[in-house]
């Protein structure tokens, strides 16, 4: 895999994308609609295929030369002792998994929002956003320095922001925009911070550059924590995890295909993918670790708990992203960085599956997103659900379906290797994520698409046009048959059966000599144990879900009214962070400036330059009642003035 | 003979002024085509020169200039005719170029009364904002810098609103009670040189050579030392200039006469002689206080935050558009405030790089507001909505330049702020997370302003406005294209600078004569001195 290669590759995989959402920004209002559609799908495609044969490139390449990075144009060159950042890009097995997820799973969705998006009028728009989304994306997993990542990680920002105020006639949505925006650029402020405090202390911003140098932080060392903490700041506003979390369910004011897309499949991971590419750096700083797998778990927990509540169907699903992401975090942050990475892929396929069955539900019930008025479609949409089905499956865990190899691999991990003394405290929580989630993926099933028609609506809903049938059932066969076939292959080509390929395949990237930690192999009895109870979690939480929303036996409104109040009360109302932050951020800062323009500035700062005007008009009107025209008041002054200078000059003559 | 291409780039607008004093005032035509030809050829003079910097030889010295041009002016007091383009000035004065050619165009585009009055004085304003960029000459730059406000007074109190009398008389005053200090401390400065040195000299080149040796200011009977000389002389540039770009607590001129200038004169005000200040700064206060700037710098640099956060304050509060992008103009020159007094090669590079970055967004910006004002009679953004839907193409220009705006990494202001945020880092790690709540509020105000100008169902105000036309569209393309340019590939004017700010850097460090060695990688300690 030689540097030219690498160039060409990456500069095609990023030059398709941006000439499709160039051309149809440019020119899509005047190309006919089924030319927009062209472009808009044909340059991922034409990308996917790049990415395909990058793909091919790394998996060809011998061991030990996995990776391959190019230089394409200096950015930056201040000289010695000042900035210099190169526009460097890097292939090697986590930017190949992470250019398949994009491509993949993006040319997929890309496809569906053709027919999902067939009736709106801002197609052109739409595809050039969407486009835009995938160029920065590609262009954050390519980067090979940090500030070129930054660029990437702001860029994917913009496209989401552009695409969740993609109606921007609606106030919602122009407000969710706003808000995604601006929770972003909080984890940006707080990235560069850390490539501030990376670049004083290693003097590159290149990744090989700070990856090599990371052996001279001293181990668990202030700094090197402190960079990490940073990062994974910047890592939580972009994988929506607490405290940074609030803008995500918000999100799904756009488009369902966005929903898939970005706040599903990809940029919500990129979080993930941060601290995984950082593990040289995280694995010295063993507090930050601590920190990112207790912010993980503890969201995945969170966010569990209120997609129980919720009533609108995207934003149950959006609370189950939050909570799975919440466990690649966690995985990320005991030092599982491969199952991390392999819960990442196989997320990205059932959630970007739920997102656009759920889509099409909603395209049959007329835009209609409330869960309480749906019921009984499974009459009218028997394709939709059996691929619902499948994603719920791999969501939950069960069995054999993709989430399943992924998820239990992680919690196994977790019991053997989680931070602190006691990291089995955080593997009881894990198999009380994985309750919660048998629970609300299958709730969600049986509401939607089980029981009674709740309105007359569900009667007219008719199956979705194939355009967006195919693109998930591509999907629903993947999530069902992804976990097996990585299972068979790794089970005929290596001894190990869990996760064996991803692990393999990402190996080289994960295993440096800085790193601190002993890999611990998964077939030891410990994490089969582990694995084996999280599946009976899952398996429970499935069944409890299908007595009570199924059978309604005991009924569900009945359960919650057993509970005290106040439960149901905070996890519906999403344990008000909204509230609190407006109340704690939002008004003093508005009511700060307000107070700033009301009387800051008009009495303080234009209040001492007034004060200087009239000291000067006051002095000339004093100094007016000595011009009184008589020359016996002239002569006094000069006497008066002249004995004041003889007495000064007597003075200083005598000092 | 070589031919003396300063002076030309400093004569050509004069000479076009002179011009049009023949031509008969009803020959609109023939006197648009005049200025624009006359700003059109000194911009590429400009653009040429800069581009063929590397090729010229350094002069050795405390300050190299790649360009100079050295007269005997008045010999009698040591005043020289010494003009200089090094790498700080050359990118400022392309843009200088860049933004007057705008201006004139902008203005050959409508139909004004008193034309010819205006464009005399858009190209006399010319003149003297590059005779301030490339005089070396301590007097001959005081003359330019106050010769500016002539012109520039004119053509305030009689194009705008009806508010532009009393804002102008603010600006004036505000300016020349600085002025007058900076004239003080100038005569002080030439006096305690001449008697150290022998050579009584206004030239900068000459004050940096031959040391300073001020004696502490003694207060008699009460012994006590007050600041010294050195320092009330910078004392007296330092308030001049910081009433100029302006920072807080200077800058309430700037709001009012903002919201009455017209666009065109904005485009200019804005883009270029409002960074006046923080070039001069860098020019002259850096380099002959060494010790005072040291003093003061972090006293500065909180000004400067304190602009930053200020200016973004007011922004988010400001109901006005234009005092909107008015008040975000203070913020922004805060953030190359602080680079400056960061006194670092980072923060200085940065400085150099962000006036260029935010002369063009803040051009590109006031004529968007002005289209805006133009279309739909309003400047209040409570009756303005939802123009994305009527105005797509204005709207994709409003995008990217509120992106640039507010910092947006991949868009040109994105490595004049982190390089900038670095050096101020450098300085220390408080100014640099002060300066990241700036940064977050940017974000929040530029897109008040922007969504609420764009999104959500139309007004009566902006229901039958129409996009605009082609040639409006032509303005921004080259301002919108720089924007994105320079955001993925900023380098050139990095390039171009550093050497220059290196110097500067080192003066301000307080070693004349030597380049300090910043060594290599490790080298980036806090304080940016060796």
């Amino acid at each position: 895999m030689s540097s030219t290669t690498v160039a060409v590759l990456g500069v095609l995989v990023l030059l398709f994308p941006l000439a499709g959402s160039l051309v149809n920004a440019l020119a899509g209002s005047r190309l006919p609609r089924a030319m927009v559609n062209l472009i808009g799908t044909a340059s991922i495609l034409a990308a996917f295929v790049v990415a395909c044969l990058m793909l091919a490139q790394v998996v060809g390449a011998p061991a030990g030369a996995k990776s391959a990075s190019a230089h394409l144009w200096q950015w930056i060159d201040l000289g010695r002792g000042g900035l210099s950042v190169g526009v460097d890009i890097t292939l090697d097995p986590l930017s190949a998994v992470m250019l398949m997820v994009i491509t993949g799973v993006g040319l997929l969705i890309h496809v569906y929002s053709v027919g999902y998006m067939a009736h709106d009028r801002g197609i052109a728009r739409f595809f050039s956003y969407m486009n835009l989304f995938i160029f920065s994306m590609l262009v954050l997993v390519l980067a090979a320095d940090l500030l070129i990542l930054i660029i990437g990680w702001a860029l994917v920002a913009l496209s989401s922001y552009l695409l969740i105020g993609f109606w921007y006639e609606r106030p919602s949505a122009v407000l969710a925009a706003r808000k995604a925006f601006i929770t972003q650029v909080i984890g940006d402020v707080a990235l560069v911070i850390a490539a501030f405090l990376i670049v004083i202390h290693v003097g590159t911003l290149s990744l090989p550059g700070i990856f090599a140098a990371a052996g001279s932080f001293p181990n668990s060392g202030l700094l090197i924590t402190g960079i990490c903490s940073l990062l994974a700041i910047g890592a939580f506003a972009k994988s929506a995890q607490f405290p940074l979390h609030t803008w995500l369910p918000d999100a799904m004011e756009g488009p369902t295909p966005v929903s898939a897309l970005i706040h599903a499949a990809t940029m919500v991971t990129a979080g993930v993918y941060l601290i995984a590419r950082f593990h040289p750096l995280f694995d010295r700083a063993p507090v930050a670790q601590g920190m990112v797998a207790c912010v993980g778990i503890g969201t995945a927990l969170m966010a569990g708990v209120i997609a129980l509540t919720q009533v609108d169907i995207k934003r149950v699903i959006a609370y189950s992203t939050m909570s799975q992401i919440g466990l690649m975090i966690f995985a990320v942050g005991i030092g599982a960085y491969s199952a991390a990475m392999f819960h990442l892929a196989t997320h990205a396929v059932f959630k970007a599956l739920l997102f656009m069955a759920a889509g099409n539900v909603i395209h049959a019930m007329h835009d209609e997103q409330d869960i309480r008025l749906m019921g009984g479609l499974s009459a009218r949409m028997r394709r939709t659900e059996l691929c619902f089905l499948s994603g719920t499956f791999a969501l939950a865990g069960i069995p054999f379906f993709a989430g399943f190899f992924s998820k239990e691999g992680l919690l196994g991990f977790g019991l053997t290797n989680g931070p602190g003394a006691v990291p089995w405290v955080l593997y009881i929580v894990g198999v009380g994520i994985n309750v919660l989630t048998g629970l609300y993926a299958f709730r969600l099933w049986a509401t939607v698409f089980r029981g009674e028609a709740q309105t007359a609506r569900v009667y007219a809903a008719v199956e979705a046009p194939p355009i967006m049938l195919g693109p998930v059932a591509i999907l629903a066969v993947l999530s069902a048959g992804l976990g097996v076939v990585l299972g068979v292959w790794a089970l005929l080509i290596h001894d190990n059966f869990l996760i064996g390929v991803f692990t393999r395949f990402l190996g080289p990237v994960f295993t440096t000599p800085t790193s601190g930690r002993v890999a611990v192999d998964l077939s030891t009895f410990a994490a089969i144990i582990a694995g084996t109870i999280g599946t009976l979690g899952s398996l429970f939480g499935a069944g409890l879900a299908a007595r009570l929303w199924l059978q309604r036996n005991p009924d569900p409104a009945a359960v919650a009214a057993r509970l005290p109040r106040a439960l149901p009360q905070l996890a519906y109302n999403k344990f008000y962070f909204d509230e609190i932050y407006d109340a704690l951020l939002v008004r003093p800062a508005t009511a700060l400036a307000r107070s700033t323009r009301k009387v800051i500035e008009p009495r303080v700062m234009d209040g001492w330059i007034r004060l200087v005007a009239d000291a000067c008009s006051e002095l000339g009107i004093w100094a007016r009642d000595y011009q009184t025209g008589l020359i016996r008041d002239y002569a006094s002054y000069m006497i008066a003035a002249a004995g004041l200078f003889v007495v000064v000059t007597i003075v200083l003559v005598s000092r | 003979m070589t031919i003396p291409w300063l002076t030309v780039v400093l004569l050509l607008p004069l000479a076009g002024s002179l011009l049009l004093q023949v031509i008969p005032r009803t020959a609109t035509t023939l006197i648009k085509a005049v200025t624009v030809t006359a700003t059109l050829a000194t911009a590429v003079i400009v653009w040429g020169l800069v581009a063929h910097m590397g090729d010229s030889p350094h002069v050795a010295g405390p300050l190299s200039f790649h360009y100079s041009e050295v007269h005997d002016w008045i010999p009698s007091i040591g005043a020289t005719y010494h003009l200089g383009l090094d790498g700080i000035s050359a990118w400022i004065l392309a843009l200088n170029a860049g933004v007057f050619l705008l201006g004139a165009v902008l203005m050959s585009r409508r139909s004004t009364d008193r034309l010819k009055l205006f464009c005399g004085l858009l190209l006399l304003t010319e003149t003297m904002t590059a005779g301030v960029l490339m005089s070396v000459d301590l007097l001959l730059f005081y003359l330019f810098w106050e010769g500016m406000l002539i012109p520039l007074y004119f053509m305030l109190a009689n194009y705008g609103d009806e508010n532009r009398g009393r804002a102008t008389l603010k600006f004036i005053i505000y300016t020349v009670a600085g002025s007058l200090l900076m004239l003080v401390a100038i005569i002080s400065l030439y006096f305690a040189h001449g008697a150290a040195s022998g050579n009584y000299s206004f030239d900068l080149t000459d004050l940096l050579n031959g040391g300073l040796s001020l004696k502490p200011l003694v207060i008699p009977w009460v012994n006590v030392t007050t600041f010294s000389p050195e320092q009330w002389a910078f004392l007296g540039f330092a308030t001049a200039f910081a009433i100029k770009i302006p920072l807080v607590p200077f800058h309430t001129w700037l709001p009012d006469l903002y919201e009455s200038a017209p666009v065109p004169v904005l485009v200019f005000f804005a883009g270029v002689v409002s960074k006046l200040g923080a070039y001069s700064f860098i020019r002259f206060a850096l380099t002959l206080f060494p010790d005072a700037v040291n003093t003061f710098k972090w006293l500065l640099a909180a000004l400067a935050v304190l602009s930053i956060i200020y200016g973004a304050l007011m922004a988010l509060s400001e109901s006005d558009i234009k005092r909107i992008v008015a008040y975000s103009s203070i913020s922004h020159l805060g953030f190359i405030a602080l680079g400056i007094f960061t006194l670092n090669i980072n923060g200085i590079n940065g400085a150099v790089i962000q006036i260029v970055n935010h002369g063009v967004i803040i051009a590109a910006l006031f004529i968007i507001v002005g289209i805006i004002e133009e279309r739909t009679g309003t400047r209040d953004r409570h009756q303005l909505a939802g123009l994305e839907k009527r105005m797509p193409w204005l709207y994709g220009f409003f995008l990217i330049a509120t992106l640039a705006g507010l910092g947006m990494p991949g868009m040109n202001s994105f490595a004049g702020e982190f390089s900038i945020m670095l050096g101020a880092f450098q300085l220390h790690p408080a100014y640099a997370v002060v300066a990241g709540v700036g940064v977050v509020l940017a974000c929040w105000y530029m897109l008040r302003l922007h969504q609420g100008l764009m999104h959500e169902p139309l007004q009566p105000r902006t229901e039958r406005v129409r996009d605009i036309r082609p040639g409006q569209g032509l303005v921004l393309v080259p301002l919108v294209g720089l924007m994105l340019l320079l955001g993925v590939y900023p380098r050139p004017i990095g390039d171009v600078s550093q050497v220059s700010v290196k110097q500067t850097a080192a003066l301000a460090a307080g070693y004349a004569n030597a380049i300090p060695n910043f060594s290599g990688l490790g080298g980036l300690s806090p304080g940016g001195t060796p």
